[in-house]
C-alpha cells in the first residue's frame, strides 16, 4: 500500500504540494523520499470501516443499505442462531444461558429458557413448533407458543446439537450433532435413531434439497455428504480446510462455507479453578480461513469467495444465486453475486456476524460478542461513510497531496496521530476536502482517511492517493571494526606453535555496522589519524562514492604507530542538502606495524653468539635460531621477556662441534615483521 | 455521648483514639493514663490471677515508652520485680493483664523477649484497645451466632460474605485442612520461629486436653506462629464450675478462648485487661489476628504458674463458657459477654481395630473458615492415632458427612486411602475431602454459610490393599481411525501375581492422521472439569464428583478444546464454536483447557502408579 514516489520529494520539500506531479519530470534524482498510500483494489478498501457502505471486488466503494439495530439484554454476550416464524416474529438463540428471545417489531422479550449453555441451532416444525439444539449436554426441545421447552430427545453420547432441519414431507426432524459426528432421525413419536454416522466428530451444518435430501458438512475435516436415507449417503465433496459451518441449498445450487482453522491454541490440560485474573492473555483460536463454494446439480464445484482471515459463520442463498454469507471477524456479511463478482456488504461493530437470513422476506443477521439483532432497511442510510484502516508511514511524516479517483458528489477528511489506534490524542477529522488538495491534518506517524457519501448516494468511490514525506532518520554508525589490525600477531603466536613465522600484511580491512531506519542510501567517508594527534586525513579521494560496509585499507605507506580510524555515514544519497542526517564513530585504537625490525651487533666470542634485536615500534615478539641451515630454534633473550623494542639477545653454542659454523639469526616484531642475519665462525 | 452507635466505625475509631489519648471519653477519663503522661521510673501495679479466679496484684515500675511501635501504637516498656515474676519472667497466659500506674489504667501486659533473662514486659496502651473494644460487628461476620436476649449485633456500612479475609474459594481440587490456616499466616504474616533480640507477643497458651502428642505438636507447628503456644495441659474444664465461681469477667480476671470442647478440648488463656458493659478487651495482642470473628469464650481458673526457663505458662482451665470473642486485632481481642459463638458439633468414629479402647470421640469445635478444618483435622489424626497408631500397611475409607446450617440432610464424601506408614498419617488425612467441603461452606462467594454438624467414620485395615498401575500397551502402534483398540493394563496387587486389565478404548474417526496419547491413571490424579460454580450447591458438587481413589481413569486425548462457564462445561468444541464463545473481554477464568474422552474402570483397592502410551493412527482404515 506504500508506494515510493523517489522523484516527487525536491517539490514537497520546497513546499510546493501541489505542484508535485508537475515538477516530477524534472527533479533532480536525488531527491527520493517520497512516498504515498494508495488505495485501489478491494482488499485495500475493505480493510477499514464500512459506515453503511459497500467495498465491490472491483475496487469500487457505493452507499450500503441502512440496518437497523435490535440490542439484546446486557447479560447476553451472542445469538448463535435465528428462526423466522410464519407470522414474523424473529427467534433468537443465544448464550450463556441458553435463552431464545423473540423479536416482534422492534420488541424483543424472553421467550424460552432452557438452562442449557447455549441454543446452537432452531428450526420450525409441524404446525409452527420450535426446535432446539443445545450444547453442551446434546438435548434437544420443542417449544411450543407458551415458550415452555419440553425435552424431546438427548441422544447418548452427544454433546452438541450444532443444527437442525425439520422435512415437512417426511414429518422428520433432523439433527446434526458432535462429538461422534452422527445426525439423528426424530420422529413424530420423539424417537431418535441415527441417520447418518460420519467418520468426523462433528456434523455441523444442514440443508435440506426439496427431494427430500440431506446435505450435511462436517468438521474437522471439510466434508459435504449427501444423504437420501438412512443407509444411502455419498461424499459431495472433500472441500479444503477443516469445517463446514454453513449449507444453504436453493435452486439446484448447494452453497458451502469451508473454513480452515490453524490448530487450536496450546493450553494445560489441568482444569484447576484458579482465580481470575483479568489481566492475563487468553490463548485465542487464530482467525480461521472462509471459502465460500457453490456446488450445481451436476457436482461441479467452484469456488466463488475466499479471505484469509474470518471464516464464514453462516450463509443464505436467494433464488437468484445470490449467496450472503456472514462472517466471523470483524462483524461483516459479504456477497456474492450470480455473476461471481462479491463484495464486502455491511460491517457492523459487533466481533461476529453469527446467523444470516436473506431472502426470505425479512433480511436480517444477529450478531455474537455482543449480542444484536441487525435488519435491513428500504430507508437510504443517514449517513453512509468509508473510512480506510489506519495507514502507517512508519515514522512521522509531512503530509502532501490526497487525490481520489471516483463519481459523483464524494466528501473526503483525515485525520493523524501517533498512536496506531486512534484516540483523544488523535487531531480531529479535518475540514471537508471536495477534490483533491493538501491533507489538512498535523504531521505525525499515522493517517486515516474517510469518505463521506451524504451529498451524493450515488457517489463512487474507487482510489484514493495520500502522499507523504517522512521525517528523515539519522544512519548511525554502531560498530567500527579493524580486522586483521592483530592478525599478524595471532599469526605469529600461531606460527610459534607451527614452528614457522608468517609474512605480516600491510593491508587492513575496515569494517562497520549501520542503523539505517528508514533504508536510505548510505555514502561513508573513512579518516584516520594517529592516536596522539588531532589531525584526521582522509583515507579515501573526495571523488570516491563509498556505500559498502567495509574497505580494505592500505597501510604500506603509513608509518608505524597506534591509530584510529572515523567512519562518517551520511544519507545524503537519497535527501538534499539541507534534510541529509550524518553519523559518525570512530574505531577502538589500533596498531600499524609495516616495518621490519633489524639485528644489530652480531658477534661471537667465547662460544657465546650475542646482539641485539631492533624494531622501530615493537615490541620484539620472536627470536630464532639456526645452525648450518638447521631447523630454526627459538631462544628467549637476555632477559628472558619479550617486552621492548630493543632486546639483547646471548646464544650458547658451546654444544656446536667443532669446526666451520653459519649460525643464522631472526627475529620478528608485534607486527609480525621479520629480519634476519648471519653470521660465520668457528669453534 | 455514644459514638459508635453514630458514626461510621473508622470516624469513630479516630475519634476515640483522640478522645481516650487526652481522657475525655465519658466514663473512663478518670480511670485511664495517657502514654504522654507516663514516665520513666513510674510505679504501679499489674493485675492477674496466679491461682484461683481471683486477680492479684504484682508490681510494675516504668522503665521508657517506645513510640510507634506499631502503626499508631506505642509500647510501655516495664519491669514486673514480682517472687514468681522474676523466676517465670514472661508468662504465657498474662497476655492483657491490666496495668495501673498512678492508680490509672495504662494498658495491657502483652509482648514480652523469648528467652530474657530479666522480668521485662511490653505494655499495650489501654487507648488503642478501647478503640478496638468499642468497633462496631458486622452481623454477618457471625454466621450462626445469637445474641442474648434483648441485645442485638452492631450494624455497619461494611458488608461482604463471611470469608475470614481470605479469596474466595471456587473449585479448587487441592484444598487441604491446612490451605485456609496458610492462606491466612501469609496475609497476616504469621512468626516464624522468633529470635531473641526480637519482641513478640507474650505467648497465649492453647491448652490441650485428650489430644495424643504428636497431635499437640502438629497443632503447635500450626498454630506457633501466630503465638499460641501448644501445650498438653488439660483444658477441657472441670465437670461442674467450682463453688464461688465468678460468673462475669472482671478487670484481671482470666478468660480462655475454647475453640474445642468435650472429649478433646483445647482453650487460649490469656487475661481481661478491662471490662466495660457486656464487652471487654484482654490478650492486649492479636489471637489469630483474624479481625472481625466469632469463637466461644469461657471462664477459666488458674491452677498454678509453671516457671521454666524455656516457657513459663499459666495451667489453667475452663470453669464455664460465657460470651464470645468478637474482635481479633492487633492490640488485643474483644470478648463479647452477651454473645454465644457459633460451634460445629463433630463426631469421630474410627472402626476396623479390634479390642480399641475407645472408637468414638465427641466434641465441639469453634465454627471458622480458619480454625474449624484444622481442629478437625487434628481431631481426627487425634483419634486414630488413639485407636490405631501402628505404623504399618493401612488402608483407610474416611466417609465424611456435614450438616449445613438450614439444609435438611447432610452433605457427603467419602476418600480412600493407603498409607504404609500407618492410618495416623497426617499427610494423608489433612487431604480427605471434607476440608474442601468445609472450605466450600465457609469461602464460598455465593452466601454466608455454617457447618453445624460433622460426622466421620474412618473404617481402618491394616492391610496393603493397593493396586498398582505398572505398565500399558497396545496390540500395535498404529491402528485405524474408528477403531477400538484394546488397552492391555499390568496392574499388581499386593501379595498377587501380576494381572492383566483389558480396557478397550475407541480411536476417533476424526484423529485420522494423528497421534493420540492414552494416559492410564489412578482416579484422584484426574482433575475433572467442572462448571464455574454458581452456588454453593454447585461448588458442594464439583467436590463431591471426582473420580474415586480405587479406580484408574482411561483417557484419550483428543484435539478439541473445552471451556467453563457458570453452570456449564462445554467439550470438544470445534474452532468455530471456541470462538464464537469465547469473547473479547473475558477473564482467565474462561481459559480453554484439552479435552479427553475418558472411562473410569473399578479396580475395588486404592490405585497408585500409572502408564502412558501413544498411538499412531492411520489416515485411512486398512
Amino acid at each position: 500500500m506504500i508506494h515510493s514516489h523517489r522523484s516527487r520529494a525536491l517539490a514537497l520539500a520546497a513546499g510546493g504540494c501541489a505542484l508535485a506531479t508537475a515538477l516530477a519530470l524534472v527533479a533532480p534524482a536525488f531527491a527520493t523520499s517520497t512516498e504515498r498510500f494508495v488505495l485501489d483494489d478491494a482488499a485495500a478498501l475493505a480493510a477499514g470501516e464500512l459506515g453503511r457502505t459497500i467495498v465491490h471486488s472491483d475496487g469500487r466503494v457505493t452507499v450500503g443499505a441502512e440496518l437497523e439495530r435490535i440490542a439484546l439484554p446486557d447479560d447476553v454476550p451472542l445469538v448463535y442462531c435465528t428462526v423466522r416464524a410464519s407470522d414474523g416474529a424473529i427467534y433468537l438463540g443465544t448464550g450463556n444461558d441458553g435463552k431464545i428471545y423473540r423479536v416482534r417489531g422492534s420488541a424483543v422479550s424472553l421467550f424460552a429458557e432452557t438452562g442449557q449453555l447455549l441454543v446452537a441451532s432452531m428450526v420450525i416444525g409441524q404446525g409452527g413448533a420450535i426446535y432446539a439444539g443445545t450444547l453442551p449436554e446434546g438435548r434437544i426441545y420443542r417449544i411450543g407458543s407458551d415458550g415452555q421447552p419440553n425435552e424431546i430427545a438427548r441422544p447418548d453420547g452427544v454433546e452438541h446439537v450444532w443444527d437442525l432441519a425439520f422435512d415437512a414431507q417426511r414429518n422428520v426432524l433432523y439433527a446434526a450433532t458432535g462429538p461422534e459426528g452422527r445426525i439423528y432421525a426424530i420422529d413424530p413419536q420423539d424417537a431418535a435413531t441415527i441417520y447418518w454416522d460420519s467418520p468426523a466428530a462433528h456434523v455441523m451444518s444442514l440443508a435440506l434439497a426439496p427431494d427430500g435430501a440431506l446435505y450435511a458438512g462436517t468438521s474437522d475435516d471439510a466434508v459435504v455428504a449427501r444423504i437420501t436415507s438412512a443407509t444411502a449417503a455419498e461424499i459431495v465433496h472433500d472441500f479444503p480446510g477443516n469445517e463446514i459451518t454453513a449449507l444453504a441449498f436453493a435452486s439446484g445450487v448447494l452453497a458451502v462455507g469451508a473454513n480452515e482453522f490453524p490448530d487450536p491454541p496450546a493450553v494445560t490440560s489441568l482444569q484447576t479453578a484458579t482465580p481470575a485474573s483479568p489481566s492475563s492473555r487468553l490463548p485465542r483460536p487464530r482467525p480461521g480461513k472462509g471459502r465460500i463454494f457453490r456446488v450445481t446439480s451436476d457436482g461441479r464445484t467452484e469456488r466463488v469467495f475466499e479471505q484469509d482471515e474470518g471464516h464464514i459463520t453462516s450463509l443464505a442463498l436467494l433464488a437468484d444465486g445470490t449467496i450472503v454469507a456472514g462472517t466471523g471477524k470483524d462483524g461483516r456479511v459479504v456477497r456474492v453475486n450470480p455473476n461471481r463478482t462479491t463484495a464486502t456488504w455491511i460491517d457492523v461493530d459487533e466481533r461476529q456476524v453469527l446467523d444470516v437470513s436473506f431472502g426470505r422476506g425479512d433480511d436480517y443477521f444477529v450478531t455474537g460478542d455482543g449480542a444484536a439483532l441487525y435488519r435491513l432497511t428500504d430507508a437510504r442510510p443517514r449517513s453512509a461513510i468509508w473510512e480506510s484502516k489506519v495507514l502507517d508511514a512508519r515514522f512521522v511524516s509531512r503530509w502532501g497531496q490526497i487525490d481520489w479517483r471516483g463519481e459523483g458528489q464524494l466528501v473526503l477528511q483525515t485525520r493523524s496521530g501517533n498512536v496506531q489506534a486512534p484516540d483523544e490524542t488523535w487531531s480531529e477529522w479535518s475540514s471537508d476536502l471536495s477534490r483533491g488538495g493538501p491533507i489538512r491534518s498535523p504531521q505525525a506517524r499515522f493517517l486515516q482517511v474517510r469518505a463521506r457519501f451524504d451529498r451524493d448516494p450515488d457517489a463512487v468511490l474507487r482510489a484514493v492517493t495520500a502522499y507523504f514525506l517522512p521525517q528523515n532518520q539519522r544512519p548511525y554508525v554502531t560498530e567500527v571494526r579493524i580486522e586483521g589490525a592483530n592478525k599478524a600477531a595471532t599469526d605469529l603466536m600461531r606460527a610459534e606453535r607451527q614452528h614457522h613465522v608468517p609474512d605480516a600484511s600491510t593491508q587492513y580491512k575496515l569494517a562497520w555496522t549501520v542503523d539505517n531506519p528508514d533504508g536510505d542510501r548510505i555514502r561513508y567517508r573513512l579518516r584516520f589519524r594517529q592516536e596522539s594527534q588531532r589531525v584526521w586525513r582522509d583515507i579515501l579521494r573526495s571523488d570516491v562514492v563509498l556505500t559498502d560496509e567495509n574497505y580494505p585499507w592500505q597501510t604500506e605507506s603509513i608509518p608505524d604507530g597506534w591509530y584510529v580510524v572515523a567512519v562518517e555515514a551520511s544519507d545524503e544519497l537519497d535527501n538534499p542538502g539541507n534534510l541529509t542526517l550524518r553519523d559518525t564513530r570512530q574505531s577502538e585504537p589500533f596498531r600499524i606495524d609495516n616495518h621490519a625490525p633489524t639485528i644489530e651487533q652480531l658477534r661471537f666470542a667465547a662460544n657465546h653468539l650475542t646482539g641485539r634485536a631492533v624494531d622501530g615500534l615493537g615490541p620484539i615478539a620472536r627470536l630464532e635460531y639456526a645452525v648450518d641451515g638447521g631447523d630454526w630454534v627459538a631462544f628467549f633473550p637476555v632477559d628472558d621477556l619479550f617486552d621492548t623494542a630493543e632486546e639483547r639477545f646471548d646464544i650458547d653454542l658451546t654444544s656446536l662441534p667443532p669446526g666451520e659454523h653459519i649460525v643464522s639469526v631472526r627475529t620478528a616484531d608485534a607486527g609480525g615483521n621479520l629480519a634476519s642475519a648471519e653470521t660465520q665462525l668457528r669453534r | 455521648m455514644r459514638v459508635r452507635h453514630a458514626v461510621p466505625f473508622f470516624c469513630c475509631a479516630a475519634l476515640l483514639v483522640t478522645a481516650v489519648a487526652f481522657g475525655q471519653v465519658r466514663g473512663t477519663s478518670d480511670r485511664v493514663i495517657g502514654v504522654s503522661e507516663i514516665t520513666p521510673g513510674m510505679r504501679g501495679y499489674g493485675l492477674t490471677v496466679f491461682r484461683g479466679t481471683e486477680p492479684e496484684r504484682f508490681d510494675v515500675e516504668v522503665i521508657d515508652v517506645l513510640h510507634n511501635f506499631r502503626p499508631d501504637q506505642d509500647l510501655i516498656l516495664i519491669r514486673t520485680p514480682h517472687p514468681i515474676l522474676e523466676d517465670a519472667h514472661v508468662v504465657a497466659g498474662m497476655s492483657g493483664s491490666p496495668i495501673y500506674l498512678d492508680g490509672r489504667l495504662a494498658g495491657a501486659y502483652a509482648y514480652g523477649w523469648p528467652f530474657s533473662q530479666d522480668p521485662v514486659a511490653g505494655v499495650t496502651p489501654i487507648a488503642n484497645m478501647m478503640v478496638e473494644m468499642r468497633r462496631a460487628v458486622r452481623p454477618e461476620a457471625f454466621v450462626g451466632a445469637r445474641p442474648l436476649a434483648g441485645r442485638g449485633l452492631v450494624p455497619s456500612r461494611l458488608a461482604g460474605p463471611h470469608l475470614a479475609g481470605l479469596p474466595a474459594y471456587r473449585g479448587d481440587p487441592d484444598v487441604t485442612a491446612t490451605t485456609a490456616l496458610e492462606a491466612h499466616a501469609a496475609r497476616v504474616g504469621a512468626l516464624r520461629t522468633p529470635s531473641g533480640t526480637t519482641l513478640i507477643p507474650a505467648a497465649t497458651p492453647l491448652l490441650l486436653g485428650g489430644f495424643d502428642d504428636a497431635v499437640v505438636r502438629l497443632l503447635d507447628e500450626q498454630l506457633g506462629g501466630f503465638g499460641l503456644m501448644a501445650l498438653q495441659a488439660g483444658g477441657a474444664g472441670a465437670r461442674t464450675p467450682p463453688p464461688n465461681a465468678p460468673t462475669a469477667f472482671v478487670n484481671g480476671g482470666a478468660v480462655g478462648v475454647q475453640i474445642v470442647r468435650g472429649d478433646i478440648a483445647s482453650t487460649a488463656v490469656g487475661t481481661i485487661t478491662y471490662v466495660e458493659g457486656g464487652r471487654a478487651v484482654a490478650f492486649g495482642h492479636p489471637m489469630l489476628n483474624a479481625g472481625q470473628t466469632s469463637l466461644p469464650t469461657a471462664l477459666v481458673r488458674v491452677l498454678h504458674i509453671l516457671s521454666s526457663s524455656n516457657r513459663s505458662f499459666k495451667i489453667s482451665e475452663p470453669i464455664g463458657p460465657l460470651g464470645a470473642l468478637v474482635h481479633d486485632r492487633q492490640s488485643g481481642v474483644v470478648v463479647d459477654s452477651g454473645t454465644t459463638a457459633a460451634t460445629v458439633q463433630a463426631r469421630v468414629r474410627i472402626t476396623g481395630i479390634a479390642d480399641a479402647p475407645r472408637t468414638e470421640w465427641n466434641f465441639e469445635v469453634a465454627s471458622h473458615r480458619v480454625l474449624t478444618p484444622i481442629l478437625l483435622n487434628a481431631a481426627i489424626l487425634n483419634a486414630v492415632a488413639a485407636t490405631a497408631s501402628d505404623s504399618t500397611d493401612a488402608t483407610f475409607e474416611a466417609t465424611s458427612r456435614v450438616w449445613i446450617d438450614g439444609r435438611a440432610g447432610p452433605e457427603t464424601v467419602v476418600d480412600r486411602g493407603y498409607s504404609q506408614l500407618g492410618a495416623a498419617n497426617a499427610a494423608t488425612l489433612r487431604q480427605l475431602r471434607l476440608f474442601a467441603l468445609l472450605e466450600a461452606i465457609y469461602g464460598n462467594p455465593f452466601a454466608p454459610a455454617q457447618a453445624t454438624r460433622v460426622e466421620i467414620d474412618i473404617a481402618i485395615d491394616y492391610a496393603r490393599q493397593t493396586v498398582a498401575i505398572l505398565d500399558a500397551a497396545v496390540p500395535a502402534l498404529e491402528v485405524d481411525p474408528g477403531a477400538t483398540v484394546p488397552v492391555r493394563v499390568v496392574l499388581r496387587r499386593f501379595g498377587r501375581d501380576e494381572e492383566i486389565r483389558i480396557v478397550p478404548v475407541r480411536i476417533p474417526e476424526h484423529a485420522a492422521g494423528q497421534t493420540v496419547q492414552i494416559d492410564i491413571q489412578p482416579g484422584p490424579a484426574v482433575h475433572l472439569e467442572h462448571p464455574q460454580p454458581r452456588d454453593l450447591d454447585e461448588l458442594i458438587r464439583g467436590v463431591r464428583e471426582r473420580y474415586s481413589a480405587t479406580s484408574m481413569v482411561v483417557s484419550l486425548q483428543t484435539p478439541f478444546r473445552g471451556l467453563r462457564f457458570s453452570g456449564h462445561v462445554a467439550h470438544h468444541l470445534p474452532s468455530s464454536a471456541l470462538d464464537s464463545l469465547q469473547l473479547t473481554n473475558d477473564s482467565d477464568r474462561n481459559r480453554p483447557f484439552v479435552t479427553f474422552d475418558r472411562h473410569e474402570v473399578g479396580l475395588d483397592q486404592v490405585a497408585s502408579g500409572g502408564a502412558r502410551i501413544e498411538v499412531t493412527v492411520r489416515r485411512t482404515p486398512r
